[in-house]
């Protein structure tokens, strides 16, 4: 037993001490305290492994970025986990067993992005799954959460059903699981290619549930609207982390990129994704489906990763660039939308475009902070979502995927009118009809938001040593 | 650090100027105006070298270290069109913020920090020597823009700002675009990484790629400066920005896309420039005689002049696409004197907002019974937008018609027409404020009472007289600003004539 397994062995000892706790005696404070040990302690032993030398077995993969990767995980989550005790104790529901299974989700994510393997992915990804129902539906008797749960739950069923089907297809031409061994293009193959490609679509499909790429994206803004605020930033960030990193693991482990079909395919929910999402966010009034539709516009820039291999290059720098471009996309991403939630979550009665009017001038440091994000989301330079943004485009340029480009450059344009739109909201004259005397600043919030501005400018300003870290990383 | 302290006084002074508005409403103007005039002092033992025989390549060059992993250095490098421009960029804000010094009342703090930032990302597009910092400077500088006319703007705020910051943006990402695929042609050609201008120069990229990053990279400067298709933004703009934002609007801002086809598409990109010559000489003889004729037509005083920098910025690209050294000196020279001029009469259009609270010509009119000495300044400065001969103006219009007239007859003659379509919207703009019979808004103001309606103060006097005597110096002695920049667009030139 390796030193790469302790993050797990620490969420799981966290999940079981957290029900012990529970069922003893129920405490907020307590089970707050838990988690958030826990998660400190996971996130120690990750740091540990950063930079030592990995090791493959046959369910999991240890490379230089997983753990970055869980790493980053862990991080979002904790940033989520600040806020949660306050939230909590707004809620009309039992608090404490939303920390296990926010444990749970956590685990499950960690193991699929370390997974190497059909079980172990599928495994982590029902694990999340299925706590990720519980989570969304943690709403109390509200019509809409139940509503939002019920829908997830039967449409993670069908995406599981699909990737069952997939991988059942892909076993049956080449006798193993291991992703690994999903590049000996058949090899053991006794089946024509076409079942092979039907096999690789049903898990794309799968997958683009679980991203909510286009066409599979509906649910996602109900989702994003009826689930309660701290599940949704779980849910936006957590479990599409976790599914793009398999993805992309899978991708360019099977090679799926020889498949032409498989290629066009992807080729046109990128596309398709970053102008729908972009379109539907256009006239969006309430800010939870509006990140809803960006984040299936941002997923869709980042599948052009995905097809890299598939076109020539040019050996600009090293191989590992794309590596590098997908992490920092991720990071960047990821931080900058969880940024969102987190000062959405300080502001639980604003639900609406309306509802910010005038909050610069009532509360700026707040506004400020969102407008930043706002402006990293739409990819503004000196802001860490330019840097990710520069990356992608440095990459898709070299490998001169004009189509994608400029799909993307017209979906940044549609992009950047809603992301101003909020902006423009708040610093608008207010009209006296805004009130925000019912936001009370915690020092916990502010001082998150001092954190947020800080990575999100800190790091978009000087990315030199986040960039130097990610090279290592790729190449190691 | 000459150059970054340049870049850094005004950060900060914006952020002091905010805070101060704490204590007193009134301190922000007074930290802005310390802040821009300790401004002056890295840039003014460069004054000497308009003494200088031989121009150095570099006044100061000062590359640092940002970026290793891409090879992106934070670069920062002036010579002369760059100090030129610096300097104008440093008096104009002084003259935006003498027109903001009573207008501005709300607010006060983070009006200043949004003007001070705005001109430090200005420098700081003229001052990057490095095409990412470049980018960067270039998008980063419109965010505080935006604010400045969708928080202090007039009726129609809102929609100006946003249209103003897609028009832009949209052109930014083609940029972006376009700096990505230079790179990496130039990696392939050279297998040197690099973003930094003074190594890309050395080895201009070839072939068929080459030629759509110069479009792209061409079209982002065109939408900035504006040219014919691109231009809808700026009369919006113009009109609803506040008096200090349409100054740096007109003065500076539009400069930054002249100042990129001089800089950056002409010397990178010699063969596709030369490719592309006829089509943007065509659109701009088109934008100069459009822009005037949409002048005409304009009952807000404020669009109207818009329309007439739309015709002016035509010249600058007539005179950028010329390949011929006096073109490329007018074009510089237009640069310089529209960017005075203009602005002072968008100082004046404020000044005459605030006073009779319209700018409708049809309300307009005889103001010089009431208010004599705003409106002889008025006068002069129209006349130099028609470019009378012994102003700047005239000196870089006629630069650019010689220098085009070479290879390019028929462009020089349609935009020459601008000349005369220029004196009749100039004239316009006289007869219907100036003179003429008194407006409706006049005499209201009038029946208000005659002593609520004041001439120029001493300190609107002063600004605008400064910068007539500048105009007036650029028209009869322009050797010096050409000197300037001689050495370096003659060597722009012999590129592209390889």
């Amino acid at each position: 037993m390796s030193l790469h397994y302790l993050p797990a062995i620490v969420l799981i000892i966290t999940v079981l001490l957290s029900l012990t706790s529970l069922s003893l005696k129920r405490h907020h404070g307590i089970a707050y305290l838990i988690c958030g040990g826990g998660l400190l302690l996971t996130m120690l032993s990750l740091f540990m492994q950063i930079g030592k030398t990995g090791t493959t077995s046959e369910l999991f993969v240890f490379d230089a970025i997983t753990p970055f990767l869980s790493l980053i995980l862990l991080i979002v989550v904790s940033m989520i986990w600040v806020q949660l005790y306050q939230w909590l104790e707004a809620l009309d529901e039992r608090k404490e067993e939303y920390y296990l299974l926010l444990l749970l989700a956590t685990l499950g994510s960690l193991i699929m992005v370390a997974s190497n393997h059909f079980t172990s992915f599928f495994l982590g990804l029902e694990l999340m799954s299925l706590s990720f129902v519980g989570l969304v539906a943690y709403s109390g008797r509200e019509f809409k959460g139940q509503e939002a749960g019920v829908k997830y739950l039967i449409l993670s069923a069908v995406a599981s059903a699909l990737m069952l089907m997939g991988m059942a297809i892909l076993y049956l031409q080449y006798g193993t699981l291991s992703f690994n061994d999903l590049s000996m293009q058949g090899a053991s193959g006794t089946l024509p290619s076409w079942v092979t490609v039907t096999g690789i679509i049903f898990i794309l499909g799968g997958m683009f549930f679980k991203l909510s790429l286009v066409p599979c994206h509906l649910w996602v803004a109900d989702l994003f609207e009826g689930a309660p605020l701290a599940t949704s930033a779980l849910l936006a960030t957590l479990s599409k982390l976790a599914a793009f990193v398999v993805l992309w693991r899978i991708f360019s482990l099977g090679e799926w990129h020889t498949h032409a079909v498989i290629v066009d395919i992807v080729a046109a929910v990128a596309i398709a994704s970053m102008l729908v999402g972009n379109f539907l966010g256009l006239l969006q009034n309430n800010l939870l489906r509006l990140l809803a539709y960006s984040s299936i516009a941002h997923f869709g820039y980042l599948l052009i990763i995905l097809l890299l291999a598939a076109s020539p290059t040019t050996a600009f720098l090293t191989s590992t660039f794309s590596t590098e471009a997908v992490v920092f996309y991720l990071v960047a991403y990821l931080f900058t939308l969880v940024g969102v939630f987190s000062v959405l979550m300080q502001m639980p009665q604003i639900k609406t475009q309306q509802d910010l009017t005038g909050l610069f001038w009532h509360k700026p440091t707040l506004a400020i902070t969102l407008a930043l994000l706002m402006l990293s989301l739409a990819g503004i330079p000196l802001t860490i979502g330019f840097m990710g943004k520069f990356y992608l485009v440095m990459t898709a340029v070299n490998h001169q995927m004009w189509w994608l480009l400029s799909a993307l450059v017209i979906g940044s344009v549609i992009g950047l009118f809603y992301y101003l739109r909020v902006i423009m909201m708040m610093i608008k004259a207010p009209d006296g009809e805004s009130d925000f005397s019912g936001l009370t600043m915690t020092t916990n919030g502010q001082l998150l938001n001092y954190l947020i501005i800080f990575l999100v400018i800190g790091f978009g300003t000087f990315p030199a040593a986040f960039s130097q870290l990610i090279e290592t990383l790729s190449r190691g | 650090m000459i150059l970054l302290s340049l870049l850094l006084i005004p950060l900060i002074g914006g952020i002091v100027a905010w805070y101060s508005e704490r204590f007193n409403p009134d301190y922000p103007r007074w930290v802005a105006l310390a802040s821009l005039i300790l401004c002056w002092v890295p840039v003014l033992p460069y004054f000497s070298a308009f003494t200088l025989e031989q121009m150095p390549q570099w006044l100061v060059d000062e590359p640092m270290r940002w970026i290793p992993r891409l090879n992106i250095t934070a670069h920062l490098a002036m010579d002369g069109l760059s100090f030129l421009l610096v300097i104008l960029t440093l008096a104009m804000g002084l003259v935006a913020l003498s027109s903001a010094w009573t207008e501005i009342k709300k607010r006060t703090g983070f009006f200043y920090l949004n003007l001070l930032w705005t001109l430090a990302g200005v420098m700081g597009v003229f001052l990057a020597m490095d095409l990412f910092l470049f980018f960067v400077f270039w998008e980063v500088m419109l965010v505080p823009m935006y604010l400045l006319i969708a928080i202090w703007g007039y009726e129609n705020r809102q929609y100006a700002a946003f249209k103003f910051f897609m028009f832009t943006q949209a052109g930014g990402l083609l940029m972006l675009l376009s700096l990505a695929g230079l790179v990496i042609l130039h990696y392939q050609q050279t297998h040197i990484l690099s973003f930094d201008y003074t190594v890309l120069v050395q080895n201009p990229i070839t072939g068929d790629l080459a030629y759509w990053i110069a479009v792209g990279f061409t079209v982002a400067f065109i939408v900035k400066l504006p040219a014919l298709p691109f231009h809808s933004w700026l009369p919006d703009a113009h009109t609803q920005a506040p008096t200090a934002a349409s100054v740096i609007l007109a003065a500076v801002l539009l400069k930054t896309g002249g100042y990129g086809l001089i800089r950056f598409v002409l010397p990178l990109f010699p063969d596709a420039a030369k490719a592309i010559a006829p089509l943007m000489m065509t659109i701009a003889g088109v934008g100069v005689v459009y822009g005037a004729m949409m002048a005409f037509v304009q009952k807000d005083l404020k669009r109207l002049i818009a329309y007439s920098s739309v015709s002016h910025m035509g010249f600058v690209l007539l005179g950028c696409f010329a390949m011929n050294i006096y073109a490329l000196q007018g074009a510089v020279m237009q640069m310089l004197a529209h960017g005075i001029s203009t602005s002072a009469l968008f100082v004046l259009v404020g000044m005459i907002q605030y006073r009779f609270k319209t700018r409708d010509l049809d309300k307009l009119g005889g103001l010089w019974q009431q208010v004599p000495r705003l409106s002889a300044i008025g006068l002069f400065f129209g006349v130099a937008s028609l470019g009378m001969p012994g102003l700047g103006n005239f000196v870089a219009e006629f630069l650019v018609l010689v220098g085009s007239f070479e290879k390019y007859p028929w462009y020089t003659v349609v935009a020459a027409s601008g000349l005369i379509l220029g004196a009749i919207y100039s004239l316009i703009i006289i007869y219907k404020t100036f003179f003429g019979p008194r407006g409706d808004s006049v005499q209201t103001s009038e029946v208000k009472g005659a002593a609520e309606v004041t001439d120029t103060s001493n300190r609107e006097a002063t600004t605008l007289l400064v910068m007539v005597v500048i105009l007036v110096y650029m028209g009869v002695h322009p050797q010096p600003f050409m000197d300037m920049v001689q050495s370096n667009l003659l060597q722009t030139i012999a590129k592209g004539l390889l």
